[in-house]
C-alpha cells in the first residue's frame, strides 16, 4: 500500500533535483525552472499529507504556493526580459560586473 | 493495487522528465520537459482525492505559468545549446550530488521514524470542490485575499518592469512631432 | 471603536498603495504631490496606530470572519510603528532623490507601500502560510523597488540576485511549513507550539526539520553568515533610499516575525539549534567585520556592518530561552537603535551624493566637516552610535544585549561581540577622522542644508542622542525607559490568550 512515506520520499527525491538544478544550472531561465521544481515538489508533499490527515488545509496550501509561483514568475522574467535587452543574454556568469 | 501502479508509473515519469529539466542542455526541451512533469504531477493530485488541487495545476501552472514561459522565451535565443562552462567539473559533481542526498536522507530519516498513522477519511455526500470552497472563503478568506493582492503587486511589478520602456519611447514620439 | 480600529494602520497603508496606484496612471499629477499622498496616508496608518502604543491587548479582530489569522497585540503595535516611521522616513529622506528625470514615477509610491503593506501583515498574522504571503507581497514589491530605474544595469542586476536567492529561500520556507504541517497537523502560531510540548509524547523531528528550514530562510533575509553574500552587492546595487528602506524595516518585519514564532511556538525546538547558532553568529560577526574593514565605498561598507549588527542581534535571539522577557525586549530595543542610526546614515549619504554617478568613498570626505560642519557632526552621531559609544542609543542597546548575553553564560559570545565592536571602532571612526582631520576639502558640490531632508535627518540624529542620554536629562519625558517597559510589555503579549 502506498503510505504517506512513499509520497514524502517522492517529495525529497524531487527536491533534490530541483537543488542539483539550482547547484548546477547558471543560465538564468534554467535556475527558474529549478525552482518551479522545488515549488512542485511542497505542492505533492501537501497534498499528500491532507489526504493523510483527512484535513484539506494542505490542499489549499497547494493552491496558494501555486498562486506565489505565479507572481514570482511574472517578477522574475519581467527582470529577464530587461536583462536580456540590455545584455543580449541571460546567463548567470553575466551577473559579475559589480566589484567593489 | 491500481494505486501503486499508478503510483509508481508517475513517479518515474515525473522523476525523469525532472532530470531532463535539470540535465538537458536545450532550454527548449527542458521546458517541454517541465510542462510534461507538470501534468503528471496533477496525475499524484487525482490519486490523492484532489481533484480540484489536479485540474488547477493542469490549467493554472501547466496552462498559464508555462505558457508565460513560453511566452519569455520567445525573446531569448532558446534554439541553441545553453553554454554552461562549469569550472573544475568533478567537485561540482561530488558537491551537487553529495547535497542531494544529504537533503534525501535529511528529509526522509524522520519520516520513517515519525510512524505517521495513516487515516483515509472520506469525506461523505460533499465533493471536494465544494469543501475547498468553503474552506477557502471562511478559513482562509483573509489569505485568500492577501494572495489577490501579491498577484496585483506582481502585476504592478511586471508592467513597471517591461512596459515602462514603452511610456519613454511615445513620449519621444511626441517630443518628435513637435520639432516637426 | 471595536475591532476595525486594530485593522485601520493596515487598511490605511493598504487603501493607500490601491489608491495611489490608480493615481499613479494620471499624469497631471507630479510626483512630489504623490509623496505627498503617500506620506498622508503612511501618517494617518502611524496616528491610528500609536493609539495602541504601549497598552497591554492581544486581540484578534474579527475572529469570525478572519479566523485568527491576523492578530494584534502590544507586539505588534510597537514593530508597527517601527516600520511605519521607516516608510515616512524613507520618502523624506529621498524628497530629492526620487525625482522624475531619475526615471521614478508614481508606481514606485504605490509599490513603497505595498512593501509596507507586507511588512505589517508579517508582524500582524498568526499563521504560516499568510506570514509567507506577507513575506512575498514585501519582497515582491521590493525586489521592484530596487530595479525602479530600469535603464541602470547595476539596479536591474541587484534586483535579479536578490530575487533568483529570495525566491530560493522562499521555497525552503514553503518545505518546512510542509513538514511543521505533516508533524503537527496545524500552521497557526501558538497551536504549534502544543502540539510539540513533550508532554503529547510524539516524535518531533519532522518538526525540527521544518523549523531549522524557516530557521535558514530567516538567517537569509536578515543576511547571516553563510547567506550573507547577496547583502553588499545588493545595497550597493539599489538606489540609496531604497538601500536604507531595506537596511532598517525589511529586518525588523523579519526579526519581529522569527521572534513571535520562536517564542510562541518553538521554545523547545530551540535548544537543538544552540550549537548551529552559537557557530553562526562567531562567523557572521568574523566575516561582516572582516568585510567592513576591506570596503572603501562608504555604501558598502555600512552594508557589511549590518550583517555584523545582524550577528549581534542573533546573540540575543539565542539566549531568549534563558532570560525570557529581557532578551526579547533587548532585541526589540536594539532594532530601534540599529534602525534609528541606519536610518540616519544611509539617509544623509544619500543626501550628500545626490547625484546619481558619485560612488561616495571614504577619501571623498577628507576635511568635509570645513564645508559643511553640521552635516559632518550629524554623520559623527550616527557612526559613533553604530559604532556603540556611549552617549549614543546603539550604546544602550549593545549594553542590553552583551549583559543579557553573560547573564544567560554566553560568554564567547559575548567576548567575541565586544571584540567586534572594538574592531568596528576602526571602520566608523575612520570616517570620523577623515572628515575632520584633514584641512582641504574635495567634495565641493554638496547640496547645503535645505529642504525636508537634512531638517529630518537632524530629527533622527537628536532621537539618538536622546536615546542614549536623554533620560538623565529632561525629566517628565518619555525617555528610553518607557521604550523598553513597552518593549517588555511587548513580549508578554505574545503569551496572552
Amino acid at each position: 500500500m502506498i503510505g504517506l512515506e512513499h509520497y514524502l520520499v517522492l517529495t525529497g527525491i524531487l527536491f533534490s533535483i530541483g537543488i542539483v538544478g539550482v547547484i548546477r544550472r547558471t543560465n538564468l531561465l534554467m535556475l527558474f525552472f529549478s525552482t518551479e521544481i522545488l515549488l512542485n515538489a511542497v505542492n505533492i508533499g501537501f497534498a499528500a499529507v491532507s489526504k493523510y490527515y483527512g484535513d484539506l488545509n494542505g490542499q489549499i496550501f497547494s493552491f496558494f504556493i501555486i498562486a506565489i509561483a505565479a507572481s514570482e514568475v511574472a517578477v522574475g522574467l519581467g527582470l529577464l526580459v530587461l536583462w536580456y535587452k540590455k545584455e543580449g543574454t541571460i546567463d548567470l556568469t553575466s551577473l559579475q560586473m559589480m566589484k567593489g | 493495487m491500481y494505486e501503486i501502479i499508478a503510483f509508481y508509473t508517475f513517479s518515474a515519469l515525473v522523476i525523469g522528465l525532472f532530470g531532463i529539466v535539470v540535465l538537458s542542455k536545450n532550454a527548449l526541451y527542458s521546458m517541454t520537459a517541465l510542462a510534461g512533469g507538470m501534468v503528471f504531477i496533477s496525475g499524484f493530485f487525482f490519486i490523492l482525492d484532489a481533484e480540484f488541487l489536479g485540474v488547477v495545476q493542469i490549467v493554472v501552472y501547466t496552462g498559464a505559468i508555462m505558457a508565460l514561459y513560453a511566452f519569455g522565451m520567445m525573446f531569448f535565443d532558446t534554439t541553441r545549446d545553453v553554454k554552461e562552462d562549469i569550472r573544475c567539473k568533478k567537485i561540482f559533481y561530488t558537491l551537487s550530488i553529495l547535497s542531494a542526498v544529504l537533503v534525501l536522507i535529511v528529509l526522509s530519516a524522520p519520516i520513517f521514524s515519525a510512524n505517521i498513522e495513516a487515516i483515509y477519511p472520506t469525506l461523505e455526500g460533499v465533493g471536494n470542490v465544494q469543501t475547498i470552497g468553503l474552506l477557502l472563503f471562511t478559513k482562509y478568506l483573509v489569505a485568500f485575499e492577501l494572495a489577490a493582492i501579491m498577484l496585483l503587486v506582481a502585476m504592478i511589478a511586471g508592467i513597471v518592469l517591461v512596459g515602462k520602456k514603452l511610456d519613454a519611447q511615445s513620449d519621444d514620439l511626441e517630443v518628435a512631432k513637435e520639432l516637426k | 471603536m471595536g475591532d476595525i480600529s486594530y485593522l485601520l494602520p493596515l487598511l490605511f497603508v493598504g487603501v493607500g498603495a490601491v489608491v495611489l496606484m490608480l493615481l499613479s496612471y494620471t499624469k497631471s499629477l507630479s510626483i512630489s504631490s504623490i509623496a505627498k499622498i503617500a506620506l498622508g496616508f503612511l501618517v494617518l496608518a502611524f496616528i491610528s496606530n500609536v493609539y495602541y502604543f504601549g497598552e497591554l491587548h492581544k486581540v484578534y479582530p474579527y475572529e469570525n470572519v478572519f479566523f485568527g489569522m491576523i492578530v494584534s497585540d502590544t507586539y505588534s503595535v510597537y514593530f508597527n510603528s517601527i516600520l511605519l516611521v521607516g516608510a515616512i522616513a524613507t520618502i523624506l529622506i529621498g524628497w530629492d532623490y526620487f525625482r522624475p528625470d531619475r526615471r521614478f514615477t508614481g508606481e514606485f509610491f504605490s509599490l513603497l507601500l505595498f512593501s509596507t503593506f507586507g511588512m505589517m501583515l508579517l508582524v500582524q498574522s498568526a499563521e504560516l502560510l499568510s506570514a509567507f504571503i506577507a513575506l512575498e507581497i514585501a519582497s515582491l514589491s521590493l525586489y521592484v523597488m530596487i530595479g525602479f530605474q530600469t535603464d541602470n544595469i547595476r539596479r536591474v542586476e541587484a534586483s535579479y540576485r536578490y530575487l533568483v536567492l529570495g525566491s530560493l529561500s522562499g521555497v525552503l520556507f514553503l518545505f518546512g511549513t510542509a513538514l511543521i504541517y505533516a508533524s503537527t497537523k496545524t500552521t497557526f502560531l501558538g497551536n504549534i507550539g502544543v502540539e510539540l510540548l513533550p508532554q503529547t509524547g510524539k516524535d518531533i523531528s519532522l518538526a525540527i526539520g521544518g523549523a531549522t528550514l524557516i530557521l535558514i530562510t530567516f538567517l537569509f533575509k536578515i543576511s547571516a553568515f553563510p547567506f550573507q553574500n547577496w547583502t553588499i552587492d545588493v545595497y550597493d546595487g539599489s538606489p540609496l533610499p531604497v538601500s536604507a528602506y531595506m537596511a532598517s524595516t525589511f529586518k525588523v518585519a523579519v526579526f519581529a516575525f522569527m521572534l513571535r514564532f520562536v517564542a510562541m511556538d518553538l521554545g523547545y525546538i530551540k535548544d537543538y539549534w544552540d550549537g548551529l547558532l552559537m557557530g553562526v553568529i562567531i562567523l557572521t560577526l568574523a566575516y561582516g567585520t572582516f568585510l567592513a574593514l576591506a570596503q572603501n565605498n562608504l555604501k558598502r561598507m555600512l552594508a557589511s556592518s549590518s550583517i555584523v549588527h545582524t550577528g549581534y542581534l542573533l546573540i540575543a535571539f539565542v539566549s531568549i530561552d534563558i532570560i525570557g522577557e529581557s532578551a526579547s525586549s533587548s532585541i526589540i530595543y536594539y532594532l530601534i537603535a540599529y534602525f534609528l542610526s541606519a536610518m540616519g546614515a544611509f539617509g544623509l549619504i544619500s543626501y550628500i551624493s545626490s547625484s546619481d554617478k558619485l560612488r561616495l568613498t571614504y577619501e571623498d570626505f577628507k576635511g568635509f566637516s570645513h564645508v559643511r560642519p553640521y552635516m559632518s557632526a550629524m554623520l559623527s552621531i550616527f557612526m559613533l552610535s553604530l559604532a556603540g559609544l556611549p552617549g549614543t542609543i546603539g550604546f544602550i542597546g549593545k549594553f542590553y544585549i552583551f549583559s543579557g548575553a553573560i547573564e544567560a553564560g554566553y560568554t564567547v559570545l559575548a567576548t567575541s561581540a565586544i571584540l567586534a565592536t572594538f574592531i568596528s571602532i576602526y571602520y566608523y571612526f575612520k570616517l570620523i577622522a577623515l572628515m575632520y582631520f584633514y584641512p582641504s576639502p574635495i567634495l565641493s558640490n554638496v547640496p547645503p542644508l535645505k529642504g525636508l531632508p537634512p531638517i529630518f535627518i537632524g530629527f533622527i540624529a537628536i532621537a539618538v542622542l536622546w536615546g542614549g542620554i536623554g533620560n538623565t536629562f529632561i525629566a517628565f519625558f518619555p525617555s528610553i525607559d518607557f521604550l523598553i517597559d513597552v518593549a517588555k510589555l511587548s513580549h508578554r503579549s505574545l503569551f496572552l490568550q
